[in-house]
């Protein structure tokens, strides 16, 4: 087979052989509704409650405040109108940032134009959100504060303890998309003051389309979808019974071993980004060298844009992503890459390479290779770079 | 996108091209200096932003445009000869140029 290398883990990343496992009983023997009450039924009920204590111990949660979802961007849209919803006797205004993946975005858009308030905090050139405007956008107004635990474009870790210990004082519910951070960054909710968290099973080995929120016990919220008695009430619908015990599988694989995982895979990730810094010119690394999430490596290349490399890395089996406008179907680029300052010009050269637990030293190599000559046979067409040379 | 013509009694005997942009656009400039080498300069104005899509077995919609571009950078390239060499090129003159299309505008796209 032709050599293939996946490079593209934050966008998701495969089933485990473990996870798949367990699973397969549920899709053919183990088929029963939950809700039913004979023993079909309550083996089905018993698989659900096992993953969701599985899910409480990995962020320290009381099983009871686990609720299951059809992915992150279902938490992430229960959680932002759930809130706003139940809370709007409180108030109308809620904070989050300018680099919120679109699920929180998009949703806080949508509730603008119900009536909302939203204020989108700035982030510095690393990503950063700063606490002291984040204090300085506090009213009295403000139910909920939002903001994500680690980006999945450019990787940066929020300070959130720092920021539950905020939202606490001033009493504002605080949510966290942990999309990106679950599996890659250890997680306890209390020791966070963390109140809501989203996270999503295909970004850690397991299934994709199933995801949770975490729902500290008290916290007034709306359901978003309504129907059967299912989760408590809180989320109707019939459990997706497989999927559900592959995310449980999937967190518990995702946090065993997991310092060994963590370190090897921050290992590799530096030194992608130290072959690349030393083997090309006119590259920017785009998010923090330190706070940033253990497989990610986002780096601008100046004079070329961003499909082009895919495609051209593509044609020599190695699969990545961009922040590219050609990629986003829009004609902006990237709103995180614009939120750290960058121009049009150079967040159209970026190139994301997310490594997980399958990537090797050896493909390091391989793409760093393929990578040098790429950009070299782009730049040579680009009119950007020919300029340079001529000025030089 | 740039394109750099080398022409000899009227016909474009060399074409080069420059292009900062996705993959359509390098395959869309690429396809169209490969279009009118050898062409009379007659020849090369006729082209369209169609024929290159279709040599190129098409584009998606979102990306008709780098064929326009493409034929824009041509005609762009030809006025400027025709500028230069004090030739008159028929057709030239009724077509709007928008100086940044044939340094492609580095925000849109
Ligand atoms: C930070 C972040 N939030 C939300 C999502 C959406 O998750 P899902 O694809 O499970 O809906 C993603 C993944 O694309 C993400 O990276």
């Amino acid at each position: 087979m032709k050599k293939y290398i996946y490079m593209d883990n934050a966008a998701t990343t495969p089933v485990k052989k473990e996870v798949l496992e367990e699973m397969l009983p549920y899709f053919t023997e183990k088929y029963g509704n939950a809700s039913s009450v004979y023993s079909l039924g309550s083996m089905s009920k018993r698989a659900i409650e096992d993953a969701r204590e599985k899910v409480a111990k990995a962020i320290g949660a009381n099983a009871r405040e686990i609720f299951f979802t059809g992915g992150g961007s279902e938490a992430d849209n229960w959680a932002i109108k759930g809130i706003a919803f139940g809370n709007y006797s409180k108030g109308n205004h809620i904070i989050t940032t300018k680099i919120e993946h679109h699920a929180i975005l998009h949703t806080c858009e949508y509730l603008e134009k119900k009536g909302f308030e939203v204020t989108y905090l700035d982030v510095d050139e690393y990503g950063l959100v700063d606490l002291e405007q984040l204090k300085n956008a506090i009213t009295d107004k403000t139910i909920l504060i939002s903001v994500m635990f680690a980006n999945n474009e450019i990787g940066t870790v929020q300070p959130i303890k720092e920021i539950g210990e905020i939202a606490k004082e001033r009493n504002i519910y605080f949510h966290t998309d942990a999309v990106q951070a679950i599996g890659n960054i250890k997680i306890d909710v209390n020791e966070l003051n963390i109140d809501l968290l989203s996270l999503s099973a295909h970004k850690f080995y397991g299934p994709k389309g199933i995801g949770a929120l975490y729902i500290r016990q008290g916290v007034k919220i709306d359901p978003l979808i309504t129907g059967g008695a299912q989760e408590r009430r809180r989320r109707a619908g019939t459990e997706n019974v497989p999927a559900i015990v592959g995310l449980g599988k999937a967190i518990e694989l995702a946090y065993t071993n997991f310092e060994e995982k963590n370190n090897r895979l921050i290992k590799l990730r530096d030194m992608l980004i130290d072959k690349i810094k030393s083997n090309i010119d006119y590259i920017r690394l785009n998010g923090h060298p330190v706070k940033r999430l253990p497989g990610n490596v986002n780096i601008c290349f100046q004079f070329i844009e961003g499909e082009s490399l895919l495609l051209s890395l593509d044609m020599v089996g190695i699969a990545a992503s961009s922040g590219s406008a050609c990629t986003s179907g829009s004609l902006d680029p990237s709103h995180v890459l614009l939120a750290i300052g960058l121009s049009h010009e150079i967040a159209h050269g970026s190139l994301r390479l997310t490594l997980g637990d399958f990537n090797t030293e050896d493909e390091i190599d391989y793409v760093v290779e393929k990578l040098v000559k790429i950009v070299e046979r782009l730049r040579s067409m680009s009119p950007l770079y020919e300029k340079v040379k001529e000025e030089k | 996108m740039k394109m750099y013509l080398k022409i000899n009694n009227g016909v474009i005997e060399d074409v080069k091209f420059k292009t900062f942009g996705c993959g359509s656009a390098i395959a869309s400039s690429s396809m169209a200096t490969e279009l009118i080498k050898g062409k009379t300069i007659e020849e090369a104005m006729k082209l369209t932003n169609k024929a290159v899509a279709d040599a190129l077995d098409g584009l998606p919609p979102v990306k008709m445009h780098c064929s326009i571009l493409a034929e824009q950078a041509i005609k762009s390239a030809l006025l400027d000869y025709s500028k230069k060499h004090n030739v008159y090129i028929d057709g030239l003159e009724d077509i709007d140029f928008d100086e940044d299309h044939h340094h492609h505008d580095l925000d849109d796209h």
